[in-house]
């Protein structure tokens, strides 16, 4: 599935809010156990916070920087797949070891300032390790921010025991709406399951009980309301058995035409892109 | 995916079969051109230049490829975020089967 990791690629790339291009990081279950970790409270200097800051900017910087370099080059091969191939043997990525090591150094030194926050999300995106993720929900469960942090919370512990600690202590209405949204995309998943450990009736309901609780709260450039309404939609209208709900657009060419006018033949309907 | 998407439109090129893209690049002139390098024979529905566009929105389409299959009738019948292309085969198959038979 080259052209799905590719739009994985692409689409990392784009978003404000993750390190650039990377794929989604393969997130190994990971038993978060209770090791006391230890968090070092340095005395809060204002100057000192800001050079740490600035340290951890520069250690990802360095990292991404070589990164989409390397993407950069990549994509200058264009669909050749054998130049692609060549290229990803004779180049290997560049290594993000240097700068999880230094960002390391800085936690093993105060897990709990600004700097620390910035380096936990990143190595949470990048490396995630247990010691990251409790680091994280011991430091800045409060943390309004760590809405942003729900989705990588789950995935970097599969256990729910971190997620339990951020869900007890949330009073923010937009973390306590990404808990709610993350908690229906659980469900979702169980319908998949084998047998169904949830009913479609149960996933709906958490779905819309996010849309008339959580409907403002930012999502994935709209709203949580507009992003539950895609999934009750796709649950619904547009689940295998349904009439598909018609297309009227234009083709590349901007011809128009419609979903419709292929009536009597079976439809392959492809959602593409070349990337 | 083209090879597999080619073969089909070729294989199926005497049977009630269609496939139509919804295509979410940006650059229209650039993907027109892929098009016709490409050898891209099929139909696809612009939408609008984003992943974010029109179309993909209205079916919540987050993953690439997604691919829906829908029968002669109208009825969605099948559908897969990521595509396995033996999986995609033996549903096609079974579709244009029932399509023929006319039942």
């Amino acid at each position: 599935m080259r052209r799905f990791l590719l739009l994985a690629l692409a689409l990392a790339a784009c978003r404000t809010d993750q390190p650039p291009p990377q794929p989604e990081p393969v997130v190994q279950a990971i038993p978060v156990v209770a090791i006391p970790v230890a968090s070092p409270t340095a005395p809060v200097n204002e100057a000192q916070d800001t050079q740490r800051v600035a340290q951890v900017k520069d250690a990802i910087k360095s990292y991404t920087d070589a990164m989409n370099a390397w993407m950069e080059n990549f994509r200058a091969l264009g669909n050749d797949e054998a130049a692609r191939k060549t290229y990803t043997e004779t180049t290997p990525r560049p290594s993000p070891a240097e700068a999880v090591a230094t960002l390391e150094t800085m936690l093993a030194a105060n897990a709990s300032d600004e700097a620390a926050y910035q380096a936990l999300v990143w190595l949470l995106r990048t490396q995630p390790k247990p010691v990251h993720v409790q680091r994280l929900v011991d430091n800045f469960a409060k943390d309004e921010r760590i809405a942003d942090q729900i989705g990588i919370i789950t995935r970097a512990d599969p256990s729910g025991a971190a997620l339990a600690k951020v869900k007890a202590q949330a009073t923010d209405r937009k973390v306590l709406g990404m808990l709610a949204w993350d908690e229906a995309e659980r469900a979702r998943r169980e319908l998949d399951a084998k047998p169904p450990t949830k009913t479609e009736a149960e996933v709906l309901a958490l779905y819309q009980r996010i849309i008339s609780e959580y409907a403002d709260i930012p999502h994935r450039r709209r709203t949580l309301a507009q992003s539950a309404e895609g999934v009750v939609r796709e649950l619904t209208v547009l689940a295998v058995g349904k009439v598909a709900p018609d297309i009227e657009g234009e083709d590349l060419a901007g011809v128009p035409f419609k979903l419709s006018d292929y009536r009597g033949k079976v439809v392959m309907l492809d959602f593409w892109g070349d990337w | 995916m083209y090879p597999h998407e080619r073969s089909l439109v070729e294989k199926l090129a005497n049977k009630p079969f269609a496939l139509l893209g919804v295509n979410s690049d940006s650059d229209r002139a650039k993907i027109l051109e892929v098009v016709a390098e490409k050898q891209l024979t099929w139909r696809s529905f612009w939408n609008g230049g984003s992943t974010s566009g029109p179309i993909s929105t209205a079916w919540n389409v987050s993953g690439w490829p997604t691919v829906y299959l829908i029968d002669t009738k109208g009825v969605i019948r099948w559908k897969s975020v990521g595509v396995d292309e033996a999986k995609l085969d033996a549903e096609l198959d079974k579709l244009i089967q029932e399509a023929e038979s006319g039942s």
